[in-house]
C-alpha cells in the first residue's frame, strides 16, 4: 500500500508536466523547454511559499512563472516563427542555470511551509492530478475550445482558413502548459520532497516530454504512462539502497530496468508512424514543430 | 503600426555572421545586466573571463579540454541538420563512444598504446555512429521522429554508462562514488607538453575541415545538401534519402562517440555514474549551441567551439573570484542561445513596419 501511494505522488508530478506538453503539442507546438519551466516553478515556488508562508501562493505563483518561461518559447517560435527544438533546448538550459544562480540565496533557509495533506502523506494535489486525466480528456474531445486546438495542431492552414487565429490558440496552449509545467516543479519542491536544490527536478521534465510522445497525446494514455515511469523511478531507488551482490543480475539492475520506458518510446514512436492506419486513428498533430505562416 | 516579417532572398553567409555577431553582442548587455544585479561590475567582469579563459597558460589548457567535446558534438549535430535532420543525441552518443573505447582498454590491456588507442577510437565511432544509425534507420524506414528516438537514446546510454560503473565494471576499494576502474596507461591518449589538452583535439580540427570539404566539393556532400534544403528535388534527381540519413546519423554519432572517447581515453581514464541531469547544459547539448554560433560552418565551428570553451573556464574562473553562483555559465549559454536563435529571424526575415495599407 505504502508502495503505491509512493508511486503514485512520482506520477503526480509526471502527470502535471505531461498534461500541459500534451495540449501544447496538440496545437502544434513541441517545447523542449519543459525542464527549465519546471525547475523556474520549483523555485519559484519555494521562494513565494517561503516568503509569504503560504504554500498556495508557492504554487500559483510557480505556475505564472512557469507561465511566463513558455512565453518566451511562443516568441521565438511563434511570433518569430524559429526552431522549437532548439528554441526549447535554449529555454531548459536557461531555467537550469537562472535557478542555479537566482537560488543561492535559498539554499540554506530549510524547509518551506508544505502542501497540507489529507491522509498519511497524500496531499489534495495527487486527487487533483487524477482530475486532470477526465478533466484533459474531456477538454480536448469534447469542447469547442479542444476541437480549434486539435485543428490548429493538424492542419493550421485550413484553421486558418476557418477563420481562427492560429498564433493565439498556440499562445494559449504553450501558456498553459507553462503553467502545469510550472505546477509540477512547484509540487516537486512544496509537496514532493521539500526543499530547494540546484537542478533539483533531475531530469523529469525530459522524462515527461518522452511520456507526451508515448502517451501519444492521449490523456488516459499520460495516466498510464506517468504510473509506469513512477513505478520505475520508486523501483530505481528501492534498488539502489540494497547491497551490490543482490542485484548484480541484469534484471534487476535499477539502471537498466530504467531503460524500459524510454525504449518503449522509442518502440511506440516507430510502430505509429510505421503504421498509416494507425496513425490516422490516433490522430496527432500533424503540424507538430512546423512554424504556420500565412502563405498569401 | 505593426510590425510583420518578410521573407528575405539573400541569406548568404556574410548575413548568418552578422546575424549571430549581433545576437551574441545583445546577450552580452543582457548578461551585463544580470552581474550588475548581482553587484559585479560588467566590464571588469568580462576581463576577468577573457584572462582567466585565454590569459595564461594553465586557462588556455582548460580552454582547450572543453573545445573537444564541444567541437565533436558540434559537428554530431551539425552533419545531420544538413540534411534536415535534428541529432539531440549528442549526448547519448558521446556516452556510448566512452563505453566503447573503455571496453576496448579493458579487453586488450596488453596492447601497445599505437595499437591500442587507435582501436578505441574505431571503436568509440562505431558505437555512437550505430546509436545515431538505428535513429537514422527509424527514420529512413518508418519515418520516427528523429527528435524524439535521439533523445531517448541519450537516456539509455546514460543508463547504460550508470549500470557499468556501478556494477560489471565497478571500481573495488570501497570508494563510494561508482566509478570503473582506471584504463591502462597504454590506453591514455597523449597529451600536448605543458597542458593537459589531449591530441583529441587535432582529430576534431582535422575532421572539421575534412566535413567542411566533404559537404561542398563531393557528390554525397552534394546530395546532403539537396535532401536537406529541397527533399521533394532530392527524390526526382534520384538521390536515395535511406542512404542520405543513415550516412548523416551515423557520422554524426560516431563524430559524438570520438567526444567520448576523449573525455575517457584524454582526460576521466574511467567512467562513472552521471548524476541523471544529462541536459545540464553538457557536451552533447552545447554543441548545438556552438554549432548555432558558427552559423552551421564546420570550419567556424572550430572558433565557435575554443571561444565556447572559454566562455566555460572563464566563467567557472568568474564564479570563484567574483564568489557568484555555479549557475551563472549555464544561465549565460541559455541567454546566448535564446538571443541567437532569435536572431536567426535578422537572417531570414527583414522586420518592416506596417503602414495603415495591408
Amino acid at each position: 500500500m505504502d508502495t503505491i501511494i509512493l508511486i503514485m505522488q512520482a506520477a503526480t508530478l509526471f502527470i502535471f508536466g505531461t498534461m500541459g506538453e500534451v495540449l501544447s503539442q496538440r496545437s502544434g507546438v513541441l517545447n523542449l523547454g519543459l525542464e527549465g519551466m519546471m525547475v523556474v516553478g520549483s523555485l519559484t515556488g519555494f521562494a513565494a511559499a517561503t516568503l509569504s508562508g503560504s504554500p498556495w501562493i508557492g504554487l500559483a505563483a510557480a505556475m505564472i512563472a512557469g507561465g511566463l518561461m513558455s512565453l518566451i518559447h511562443g516568441f521565438i517560435v511563434i511570433t518569430l516563427r524559429q526552431s522549437q527544438v532548439v528554441s526549447g533546448m535554449a529555454l531548459t538550459i536557461f531555467g537550469l542555470g537562472l535557478t542555479a544562480y537566482v537560488g543561492k540565496h535559498f539554499l540554506m533557509v530549510g524547509a518551506p511551509p508544505r502542501v497540507p495533506t489529507i491522509v498519511s502523506g497524500i496531499t489534495p494535489l495527487l486527487f487533483l492530478g487524477l482530475a486532470l486525466v477526465p478533466l484533459t480528456w474531456f477538454v480536448i474531445y469534447r469542447t469547442r475550445f479542444g476541437l480549434i486546438v486539435r485543428a490548429v495542431g493538424e492542419d493550421p492552414e485550413a484553421a486558418d482558413t476557418a477563420g481562427i487565429n492560429v498564433a493565439r490558440v498556440r499562445y494559449i496552449c504553450v501558456f498553459i502548459g507553462g503553467m502545469m509545467a510550472g505546477l509540477a516543479g512547484a509540487y516537486l519542491s512544496l509537496a514532493y520532497s521539500p526543499m530547494w536544490r540546484e537542478g533539483m527536478t533531475a531530469g523529469r521534465g525530459w522524462i515527461c516530454i518522452a511520456l507526451a510522445f508515448f502517451s501519444m497525446w492521449r490523456p488516459a494514455m499520460v495516466l498510464i504512462g506517468a504510473e509506469l515511469f513512477g513505478g520505475l523511478w520508486i523501483l530505481q531507488f528501492k534498488l539502489q539502497g540494497m547491497d551490490i551482490p543482490v542485484i548484480s543480475s541484469i534484471f534487476t539492475s535499477p539502471y537498466l530496468l530504467m531503460m524500459i520506458p524510454y525504449l518503449a518510446t522509442v518502440l511506440i514512436v516507430t510502430l505509429v508512424m510505421s503504421n498509416e492506419k494507425l496513425r490516422k486513428r490516433i490522430g496527432g498533430p500533424a503540424a507538430l514543430g512546423v512554424p504556420y505562416e500565412r502563405s498569401s | 503600426m505593426k510590425f510583420f516579417l518578410q521573407k528575405r532572398t539573400d541569406i548568404s553567409a556574410a548575413n548568418n555572421i552578422r546575424s549571430v555577431l549581433i545576437s551574441v553582442a545583445l546577450a552580452l548587455v543582457a548578461f551585463s545586466f544580470v552581474l550588475l544585479a548581482s553587484g559585479a561590475d560588467p566590464i571588469s567582469a568580462y576581463k576577468d573571463i577573457v584572462m582567466a579563459a585565454f590569459g595564461s597558460v594553465r586557462g588556455l589548457s582548460n580552454t582547450g579540454i572543453k573545445m573537444i567535446p564541444f567541437l565533436l558534438c558540434g559537428l554530431a549535430f551539425l552533419v545531420p541538420r544538413k540534411a534536415g535532420l535534428w541529432n539531440i543525441g549528442g549526448v547519448g552518443q558521446l556516452h556510448m563512444g566512452a563505453v566503447m573505447s573503455a571496453w576496448v582498454a579493458y579487453s586488450f590491456p596488453d596492447l601497445p598504446a599505437p595499437l591500442l588507442i587507435p582501436l578505441m577510437i574505431i571503436a568509440a565511432f562505431i558505437g555512437g555512429g550505430l546509436l545515431g544509425g538505428i535513429c537514422g534507420f527509424l527514420k529512413a524506414k518508418w519515418s520516427a521522429n528523429e527528435v524524439v528516438t535521439t533523445m531517448m537514446f541519450n537516456y539509455v546510454a546514460i543508463l547504460l554508462v550508470n549500470h557499468l560503473s556501478a556494477y560489471p565494471w565497478r571500481r573495488g576499494g570501497g570508494i563510494a562514488y561508482p566509478m570503473t576502474s582506471e584504463i591502462v596507461p597504454a590506453a591514455w591518449m597523449p597529451v600536448i607538453a605543458g597542458t593537459r589538452i589531449h591530441y583529441t583535439v587535432v582529430i576534431g580540427i582535422v575532421a572539421a575541415i575534412i566535413i567542411f570539404y566533404w559537404l561542398r566539393k563531393t557528390k554525397t556532400g552534394y546530395e546532403i545538401r539537396t535532401v536537406g534544403s529541397n527533399p521533394q528535388a532530392a527524390k526526382y534527381s534520384g538521390i536515395s534519402s535511406m542512404k542520405i540519413i543513415l550516412l548523416t546519423m551515423f557520422i554524426g554519432g560516431g563524430l559524438a562517440g570520438l567526444a567520448g572517447f576523449g573525455e575517457v581515453s584524454g582526460l576521466q581514464h574511467s567512467l562513472r555514474v552521471n548524476d541523471f541531469t544529462p541536459p545540464d547544459a553538457r557536451y552533447g547539448f552545447s554543441g548545438l549551441i556552438v554549432a548555432y554560433l558558427a552559423g552551421m560552418n564546420s570550419l567556424v565551428l572550430i572558433i565557435s567551439s575554443f571561444l565556447f570553451g572559454g566562455i566555460i573556464t572563464g566563467g567557472n574562473t568568474l564564479q570563484i573570484i567574483a564568489d557568484l553562483s555555479s549557475g551563472i555559465t549555464g544561465l549565460f549559454q541559455g541567454l546566448i542561445l535564446i538571443f541567437v536563435i532569435g536572431g536567426q529571424v535578422l537572417l531570414r526575415y527583414k522586420i518592416k513596419l506596417k503602414t495603415g495599407e495591408p
